[in-house]
């Protein structure tokens, strides 16, 4: 194309062919300006040489080159990168608003909003996510994800540098001041940077030439007697550095994600550890405050509702008071009442205490029936609509007979029927299936009538009774023209439903028209109207009126209190809700409390303690529980017979549960606290109680405030149960594992003889071993409480768990209670020795005690079988004890019966949510009487008033399924199946993160190792000094 | 001085457009028909016959080409000259490699975290597929987002000024260094606005007489710029300083946009609509309603269309109203006020853009007809 210009210009013809085209154009240069096509005017000059002499502008001179290599580690590079956010940003405006820039200020806007978008990506994922570990992961794997990105070709780079001795990550300042990356562009690489850099990668104007560089090309293994070796080392450096960015651009793809995800990994347990502590801390914080000032308010016994709410500095939510506020007027039409039903039934959803606010609110001024708002206006209305409906009923009547009267004439007219022959026409009616009462009035008389068309409603009714048709007529209605006042005020006197001291007469609207309709009646009646029309008329009439009625039916709302109490409950649900705030960090189940924390790791650690190989965890994870069961049954009876290892793992294991259960402990404490200090749920409750009871009629929702209550706290004890019974379950399994051929030797007999003599006196109790000899009978045993202490114990299996029939044997033992209880006593007894002695006391008497618990609720089998409860199990031995032996008691006995009365002390107090206080607190005068005689068997006891008492039915511990199943815990094959899952879902992500780090690492090496060496671009031929020609190296 | 023009036996006119270099994995795709009807004179050619960079028509097929070639360039030549360290390799190429990782990085990401979940729990498997899901969405609107950014203001820019952003060119890279065989590289496809310190104007003159038939291409471009004389003799010199803030507003814009729109992306792709519930039926419409025997073809395209519209664009348009509504006060803020970013700034991008680089005022050299005094008052 240019050629093609250069031909074309007029001013390549026409010079000589021995003036070349450069000299043509040196008066150009030389400043002088000749107007296009004027050229043969021009004079010709000599050519003048270049020269700086003659080229370089005067006055102006170059800016001295003042750029510089870079030596900066890791951090001052993080640094000075966020630093030059700031000047990226200046160049964002320059080249948005104002259109200036250059490439490199454009490329920086890149990464600035790279950086920008990210973590606006961030903060977006952050916010859609509920919880704040997921918030904080986002942030965490934002970050993650740029330190990799940043860190990985410094870790490739790094060995490049020790080995080759080139930092292909070298930055330099240009004469602009910009940061750049030395080797970035190959083509264009700043070598004169290098010229004073000394031995030491120091910058140093009387160091010897390219010093640094000669060394590099040293280590490089760049022959020193080679022509131009600056640029073999230049070109070496720019090979390796070409090679090492290619490798980054390979591999960064994997790794960037693999070392994000490594990172993020291991930065969860921290960080969810952080979260949960600081939440908890928080919400505790916050909690005590509370309950200060609910202590505070309850000290002052205040009950103004508005006035508590700010002394506890509760907000409520706005929309609940911007709602409220819609319902200031005292009356209201019934649409509106339906709105404020809605409202509660919204906003109190998954309380208890919908029904009794419902009828709180109703009986405290809001009636449940339609009520119509009495005066004046309504009660003309109603006189002139009753006058219309009787007139309109009239109309009806004439017309009905008119049409009827023409059509029946017509139609014998078409037959050539006359109209005077009543037997015809009476067959006409009869085809024509007429009611009856116009069929008598036609068949007798309408032949002698004249076409009705002409008559009134009295002509025609003086007609009819003219005719003594009087039965048939509608005597009483012509002279009845609809209700008068006076007729009104008596029907409303009758149906006042309640007169509300404002001065509104209010109606039922039912029994408003109950009243009417009697009303009419008894006119009609007065005038002999036959029954059938009375009813007739009535109906109309109030069916006429209706839309009149309606117009004046209200509602009427006690404003004040309505008020009142929502606020109030609307202060109970936001108080339980801040205490349930902190029940969600603790011990509720949701993503980030302590307990799913703990859910998460625990199980896992019991495993990894447990000691189970590649082969054994992919075993219990099959999704048939069996061989999960069949592996720990393995495993436990193996640890029975090592000792240190029991020992050991007890230690451990009883650590990792106290752990878990301390934190929900605290928790429920703090929530719902103790018999002797009540917890903050507690106290809301009093609060509550003490506001609300203030109004009229208030014991419904007195006691659905308290239901809530309960129902709020029993929720938070029974999963805290839970985690007790489901972590503390796997020790007890392995101490009963321990036990196991003891309890058989215990129910079948030491030999075989006891064991037939016991088959063949004790029926009731042996039945399911007739027929089987002792050894099979041991067996079957034996595994039946291997079983058990495995699995079954989930809410299916619950109360069957002792019926189906053991392995081995042909039926359960369901028929016999003393064997029920037994095993019972066996599955759900306290820890033994062998295992209690490793553990702290406080821990087996935990673990003990809701063992028992649990023992003792599972007594729906028991109560089909025997016409009695397990409370009187427990209670038999010590009402034994108590009065026959307790002087006789040693120390040990003793000791053994304070621990009994202390399980018998927990299980009343985990009847605290169902039980009425009162009870309870008689149970724990009981016991603390139990107590005391112990301690002093001369102190004084009322036996009578124990055995009242424990024979109660309060103290009755059969349950429903839904405690059963919340709190049971998990089954140890369920615990043990779950944390095998996970283990190895964790192994197998671990071992393809890691598998691909490995792979791009050791890719990474092997190109590394193999970097700058000759190949197929690079041929390294060098020119020897000294004559020497090409050689290869 | 030597110039092309000087070389005795070359027909410029035929070489500049014919001479196309053959790639050695790519066949050629330009000029195909040209080339044959050159088969006389092949014998002429030597390899400076090839050293004339030129555009390449804008079609779609086109440019689908040269991306499938510069893809498939990727780990074909790139990779293998810039892990060999060829002494020539440039900043073009290290650009192309970084694309690699740009488009593997998100997807491994997703797939670890899928690799991570739980699939032997149904309930807490199901959750975090779900998770994993929404993280793959992310990924693919992510990188859609990014598109429709870059695609905005390509199309503002081309429509109000006639500059095609994405104006790829074929730059011949002389092969006299870099004869090495498969990962032999002669050319690479550059974008003709791509730099702004190094505009390639050169490619914008046409052959021709005089100016305007040379300035062809900058006087059409005038014209969209707003310049409304008839008669311009530089528009080039004019129009440059105008280009080059184009190019610059408009980068600078696309990486704004970009940001703005990968969040919204990524908000939507959080959405409840794409959640397993409603891809209820997706196999079964697939396997059943397109894939399904003895159907008629009608019968399957009416089915392929529901499925995009049910699985595709439904979920599309409710994840954008769940995002806008979010699920809280903080959620809704935030989604609003990324719409309305993405959305604002767009707006402003194209105003800006529009508004600065008008040439409406500017005043243009006239040709040489007209009177020197006017000129002057330049």
């Amino acid at each position: 194309m240019a050629g093609d210009l250069l031909k074309k210009l007029t001013i390549a013809t026409r010079q000589s062919p021995a003036v070349p085209a450069v000299k043509q154009q040196q008066p150009a240069v030389s400043g002088q300006t000749l107007p296009a096509g004027q050229s043969s005017l021009h004079e010709y000059k000599e050519p003048v040489p270049l020269s700086a002499a003659n080229i370089t502008p005067t006055g102006i001179t170059p800016h001295s080159p003042n750029g510089y290599l870079l030596k900066e580690n890791i951090f001052q590079s993080a640094k000075s990168t966020v630093k030059s956010y700031g000047q990226y940003a200046g160049y964002l405006y320059n080249a948005a608003v104002k259109g200036e820039g250059t490439d490199y200020s454009v490329g920086k806007i890149n990464d600035l909003t790279i950086r920008a978008g990210s973590l606006g990506i961030a903060g977006i994922l952050a916010a859609t996510k509920a919880f704040p570990f997921a918030k904080g992961m986002e942030f965490v794997g934002l970050t993650t994800w740029f330190a990799s990105m940043m860190v990985w070709p410094k870790v490739i780079g790094k060995p490049v540098e020790w080995i080759y001795g080139v930092n292909p990550n070298l930055k330099y300042v240009d004469s602009y001041g910009r940061r750049k990356s030395f080797f970035e562009d190959p083509q264009y690489l700043s070598w004169d940077l290098f010229r004073h850099i000394d031995k030491n990668g120091n910058y140093n104007k009387n160091a010897p030439d390219y010093e640094y560089l000669n060394l590099i090309g040293d280590k490089l293994g760049i022959p020193r007697n080679i022509e131009n070796r600056h640029e073999a080392i230049q070109d070496k450096m720019r090979q390796i550095a070409t090679q090492t960015n290619a490798l980054w651009m390979l591999t960064a793809g994997v790794m960037t994600p693999v070392i994000s995800s490594i990172v993020a990994d291991a930065a969860q347990t921290p960080l969810s550890k952080i979260i949960e502590v600081t939440r908890t801390k928080k919400q505790e914080k916050s909690l005590a405050a509370l309950e200060t000032k609910i202590d505070k308010v309850l000290e002052e016994k205040n009950i103004n509702i508005d006035k508590v709410i700010k002394e506890l500095g509760i907000k409520l939510d706005p929309q609940f008071e911007k709602e409220l506020n819609t319902y200031a007027k005292d009356i209201m039409k019934p649409e509106e009442f339906e709105a404020l039903e809605k409202m509660i039934e919204d906003r109190f959803k998954d309380t208890d205490f919908i029904v009794g606010l419902k009828r709180e609110l109703d009986y405290g001024g809001i009636l449940t029936e339609k009520i119509v708002r009495f005066d004046n206006g309504i009660q003309k209305e109603l006189v002139a609509e009753s006058e219309k409906a009787v007139a309109k009923y009239k109309d009806n009547i004439i017309n009905d007979f008119i049409s009827f009267d023409k059509y029946i004439r017509s139609f014998c007219a078409e037959q050539g029927i006359l109209i005077d022959d009543k037997t015809k026409i009476s067959d006409v009616y009869k085809k024509l299936n007429v009611p009856k009462i116009k069929r008598q009035i036609g068949c007798a008389e309408l032949g002698r009538l004249k076409a009705f068309d002409k008559y009134t409603f009295k002509e025609f009714n003086a007609l009819i009774q003219n005719r003594e048709f009087t039965k048939l007529g509608f005597a009483g209605i012509e002279s009845f023209n609809g209700l008068d006042l006076k007729n009104i005020d008596l029907a409303v006197e009758s149906a006042n439903y309640r007169k509300a001291s404002d001065g509104l007469r209010g109606f039922g609207v039912e029994a408003l028209n109950v009243q009417l309709n009697n009303k009419v009646h008894w006119l009609l009646g007065e005038r002999n109207a036959p029954t059938n029309v009375k009813e007739d008329l009535s109906k109309f009439m109030l069916e006429y009126l209706s839309p009149t009625i309606d117009k004046y039916i209200v509602k009427k709302l006690n404003t004040q209190h309505a008020h009142k109490i929502l606020k109030t409950l609307e202060l109970y649900k936001t108080l339980v809700g801040q205490a349930d705030e902190y029940a969600k960090t603790t011990i509720k189940d949701i993503t980030g409390s302590a307990t799913a924390n703990s859910w998460e790791k625990i199980p896992q650690k019991y495993l990894k303690l447990l000691g189970f190989n590649e082969a054994e965890l992919a075993k219990l994870a099959l999704p048939d529980s069996r061989s999960a069961s069949e592996l720990l049954a393995k495993k436990f009876e193996s640890l029975v017979k090592n000792p240190q290892e029991y020992e050991r793992i007890v230690k451990e294991m009883t650590k990792l549960a106290q752990n878990a259960i301390s934190k929900e402990e605290k928790a429920l404490v703090n929530i719902i606290g103790t018999s002797e200090k009540p917890g903050i749920l507690t106290k809301i409750k009093n609060l509550i109680y003490r506001i609300t009871a203030q109004g009229p009629n208030t014991g419904n929702l007195l006691a659905d405030i308290d239901t809530y209550y309960r129902n709020t706290g029993l929720n938070y004890e029974m999963k805290v149960k839970n985690t007790i019974n489901s972590f503390g379950r796997p020790l007890k399994a392995m101490d009963t594992y321990g036990e196991i051929d003891k309890i058989v030797i215990k129910i079948l007999g030491p030999n075989v003889q006891e064991f037939l003599y016991r088959v063949g006196t004790q029926p009731e109790k042996m039945y399911a071993f007739k027929g089987f000899s002792y050894e099979k009978a041991k067996e079957a045993l034996g595994k039946f409480f291997r079983k058990l202490a495995l699995e079954n114990n989930d809410i299916n299996n619950w109360s069957t768990k002792y019926e189906a029939a053991p392995e081995g044997l042909a039926q359960g033992f369901r028929w016999s209670l003393d064997m029920c209880n037994e095993i019972n006593d066996f599955l759900h007894g306290g820890l033994t020795k062998r295992t209690a002695q490793y553990m702290p006391k406080e821990m087996v008497d935990k673990f003990d005690a809701n063992s028992l618990e649990m023992g003792v609720r599972y007594s729906r089998l028991e109560s089909i079988l025997a016409d009695g409860n397990i409370g009187n199990k427990l209670w038999s031995p010590v009402e034994e004890i108590f009065y026959t032996n307790i002087h006789a008691l040693d120390e040990k006995g003793k000791e053994i019966l304070t621990k009994r009365v202390e399980q018998l002390e927990h299980l009343a107090e985990s009847r605290r949510f169902e039980i009425s206080e009162e009870k309870l607190k008689d149970f724990r005068k009981t016991l603390n009487g139990f107590k005391k005689v112990i301690k002093n068997p001369n102190q004084h006891f009322n036996r009578q008033d124990a055995v009242n008492l424990f024979h109660s039915a309060e103290f009755i511990f059969d349950t429903n399924n839904r405690r059963l199943s919340k709190q049971a815990g998990k089954d140890v094959a369920d615990f043990f199946i779950d944390a095998a899952r996970n283990t190895r879902s964790r192994n197998k992500w671990t071992k393809l993160v890691w598998g691909l780090f490995g792979g791009t690492a050791a890719v990474s090496a092997l190109t590394i190792a193999l970097m700058g060496k000759k190949n197929y671009f690079n041929k390294d031929i060098y020119a020897y000094k000294g004559g020497q020609n090409a050689n290869r190296k | 001085m030597v110039s092309i023009s000087n070389i005795p036996g070359i027909d410029l006119k035929k070489t500049a457009v014919n001479g196309m270099p053959v790639h050695p994995l790519v066949r050629p795709a330009f000029g195909k028909e040209k080339s044959e009807n050159n088969e006389n004179n092949k014998k002429n050619e030597s390899p400076v016959d090839y050293k004339h960079d030129h555009i390449i028509e804008d079609t779609a097929w086109n440019k689908f080409k040269v991306d499938v070639e510069k893809t498939a360039n990727i780990p074909f030549v790139h990779f293998p000259r810039g892990l060999g360290g060829a002494p020539d390799y440039t900043f073009f190429e290290f650009l192309q490699t970084a694309k690699f990782p740009y488009y593997v990085g998100g997807p491994i990401l997703a797939a670890l975290f899928y690799a991570g979940v739980k699939f032997d729990n149904f309930q807490s498997g199901k959750a975090a597929k779900n998770v994993a899901k929404h993280m793959a969405l992310g990924v693919g609107l992510y990188y859609l987002g990014a598109m429709a950014a870059k695609s905005i203001i390509n199309t503002t820019v081309k429509l109000t000024r006639g500059i095609d952003l994405d104006q790829s060119y074929r730059k011949i890279i002389p092969t006299s260094t870099n004869q090495t065989g498969a990962f032999k590289k002669d050319i690479e496809y550059h974008k003709v606005f791509e730099s702004v310190d190094f505009t390639r104007w050169d490619l914008l003159y046409e052959k021709g007489e005089n100016t305007r038939e040379i300035n062809e291409k900058y006087n059409k471009l005038a014209r969209k710029y707003g310049l409304k004389d008839d008669k311009m003799s530089d528009s080039d010199s004019t129009l440059k300083p105008l280009i080059k803030k184009t190019i610059v507003m408009a980068r600078a814009w696309q990486y704004v946009l970009t940001a703005l729109f990968v969040s919204l992306g990524i908000g939507m792709a959080n959405q409840k609509a794409w959640d397993a519930e409603s891809f209820h039926g997706f196999k079964e419409h697939i396997k059943e309603g397109i894939g399904g025997e003895g159907l008629s073809i009608k019968y399957r395209l009416k089915n392929t269309k529901n499925l995009f519209m049910d699985y595709m664009i439904k979920p599309f348009g409710k994840s954008f109203a769940q995002f806008w509504k979010g699920t809280d006060r903080l959620t809704s803020t935030i989604g609003k006020t990324t719409i309305i970013a993405a959305g604002a700034a767009t707006v402003l991008a194209n105003l800006l853009i529009i508004g600065k680089t008008s040439a409406r005022g500017h005043r243009l050299e006239k040709t040489p007809e007209a009177k020197p005094s006017e000129e002057n008052k330049n």
